[in-house]
């Protein structure tokens, strides 16, 4: 199960390249490939829409069957985010049928683009930003950010060094680093 | 999962909304793991089902055209196949060689043929109480010469007879060859009726003197001396000697007629129909055109009294029963006989063929 794209590949090949086979007329088995790449993250995403487990395990099952149609679509670039944004969408079709809440799906091709990390802006203008824009911060976003990205410690730590709840440091952690990249914009066009 | 990794995912996770809900999720799930692989056997189970169920649908459509095939060439040979004809094994196909003694009358028109006829009973009794005459030592009649056949070459007096052998032709395995057999089988007999002489009476071999038994036996029924063997072949008498060449021997001739050994003595000369037996041809050929309706040949053996008349007619052999009166009427109203001159009657056969 591969979690991060760092991690090493079960099968030598890609993706696109398995997804090509399936869609040249290949078996079912190049698909399923692909798919138990991703059943984690799938039932993952549907644990966290769903909370229930049996009915994650459902909807990822369903899924597989979605994806069985819809994979044939050769305007499909990348499978990973497209997978996410389906899941997401199954999940939220499902809790609109039995809850009925209010939540409009995500286009299956909307991409998400990779939020910059702020070590990888430019060093000597934004790291005095970077500082100035720190101050700003409240302090639990200050601290959770500093511990995250400087000390490197994981959510766990953070909470028991802080006394945060995880959700606390994931949040602060989240919206400190998103105040964080407006500061530095607004810094970037006054100059 | 030791701190480290899970910071890793975690900094990962914040470029990676597909990684952040998916730990979120995981996160309230410690056993997680046994999920996912539980997940990961449905779905491989999933994969191998679908190919069951195509072959389930698949098989049995498979079966059927496979059935349907074979039902429809079976079908299109029944209806429309080639047929080759039967072959008939050449042991089924029977050879009917029979043998006919013909004279040699140079009008073949007519009808009838001669037969070799079976040992009259008569001639044979007549043989045996009365006086046996002695060969007359006589030049052939002239009316008897005219009917050798140039073929036979008969150089022996009162040697008139000659063999026609009939076999049927040898038939081919197919249908056409024995069908181009058969005809040319046809046309074949056809010439060969149209060469062979129509007798009308058998054939009375004049037994011939020493010195003309020293030329060809043609004409001969069968004729056994001793060191000279004569024997007939496609018609034709052929002599050979077997040991001495002495024409001494010959005045040992014994004649046989069909097989059945004669006096030598005996009256060989026959009763002639009135007005030659070219005439008798011609009358029996106008008679049986008359009637078209039925074909076959029928052979009469009938007796010629002294007194030219004729008298007790026995059907021997017909191929079509419906023509026996015919022909008996076409011989009672024929010509007159004139009887032999030695006052005996003489028993004749004919043979007359309805086209």
């Amino acid at each position: 199960m591969q979690f991060s794209k760092t991690q090493k590949k079960r099968d030598t090949r890609d993706d696109e390249s398995l997804l090509a086979e399936y869609r040249s007329g290949g078996s079912l088995d190049s698909l399923s490939e692909i798919y138990m790449r991703y059943t984690g993250l799938v039932f993952g995403v549907c644990l966290k829409y769903l909370s229930d487990r049996e009915m994650a395990k459902d909807a990822v099952m369903g899924i597989f069957e979605e994806i069985i149609v819809k994979a044939k679509n050769p305007d499909i670039k990348n499978f990973r985010p497209w997978l996410y944004v389906l899941s997401r969408n199954y999940c939220l079709m499902q809790l609109r049928r039995e809850k009925k809440i209010s939540v409009e799906p995500l286009s299956d091709f909307m991409e998400f683009e990779e939020d910059l990390h702020p070590e990888k802006m430019e060093l000597e203008s934004n790291l005095k930003n970077l500082e100035l824009c720190k101050q700003k911060l409240v302090v639990e976003q200050r601290l959770s950010i500093e511990l995250f990205f400087e000390r490197k410690l994981c959510y766990l730590e953070i909470s028991e060094n802080t006394g945060f709840s995880l959700k606390e440091v994931k949040s602060y952690i989240q919206n400190g680093k998103r105040n964080l990249k407006i500061c530095i914009e607004t810094l970037q066009k006054g100059e | 999962m030791s701190p480290e990794e899970r910071y890793a995912l975690e900094k990962e996770s914040l470029d990676d909304p597909f990684l952040l809900d998916a730990l979120e999720g995981l996160e309230a799930l410690p056993s997680w793991p046994t999920e996912v692989k539980n997940i990961d056997s449905l779905i491989q189970k999933r994969t191998e089902n679908k190919a069951k169920v195509l072959w389930i649908i698949w098989r049995p459509i498979s079966i059927a055209a496979s059935v349907l095939l074979i039902v429809g060439f079976g079908l299109y040979y029944f209806f429309k196949g080639p047929t080759k004809p039967p072959i008939i094994p050449l042991s089924k196909i029977q050879k009917k060689p029979s043998t006919h003694i013909v004279l040699n009358p140079p009008n073949p028109e007519s009808g009838s043929i001669f037969k070799k006829s079976k040992p009259s009973p008569s001639l044979i009794a007549q043989s045996s109480t009365e006086k046996k005459a002695s060969i007359p030592n006589e030049p052939v009649k002239e009316d008897l010469k005219k009917y050798a056949s140039d073929e036979a070459k008969v150089d022996f007096p009162g040697a008139v007879a000659r063999v026609i052998p009939r076999e049927l032709p040898d038939t081919s395995n197919t249908m056409a060859d024995k069908a181009l057999a058969l005809k040319t089988s046809k046309q074949n007999a056809q010439e060969e009726e149209k060469k062979a002489p129509i007798l009308v009476s058998r054939t009375l071999i004049r037994v011939p003197s020493a010195s003309a038994a020293s030329n060809n036996a043609n004409g001969l029924l069968s004729a056994k001396t001793k060191g000279l063997s004569i024997t007939e072949t496609n018609g034709i008498l052929r002599k050979s000697r077997l040991g001495s060449d002495s024409s001494k021997d010959l005045s040992e001739v014994v004649i046989t007629m069909n097989g059945a050994p004669l006096d030598k003595n005996e009256d060989t000369t026959f009763p002639i129909p009135e007005g030659g037996i070219d005439h008798f041809h011609q009358y029996v050929l106008t008679e049986i055109k008359k009637d078209t309706d039925f074909h076959g040949s029928v052979t009469l053996e009938f007796e010629v009294l002294p007194n030219g008349k004729i008298d007790h007619i026995k059907v021997i052999n017909s191929s079509n029963k419906k023509l026996n009166n015919k022909a008996k009427k076409i011989l009672l109203n024929g010509p007159v006989w004139k009887g032999s001159p030695t006052g005996q009657s003489k028993t004749l056969e004919e043979e007359i063929k309805f086209p």
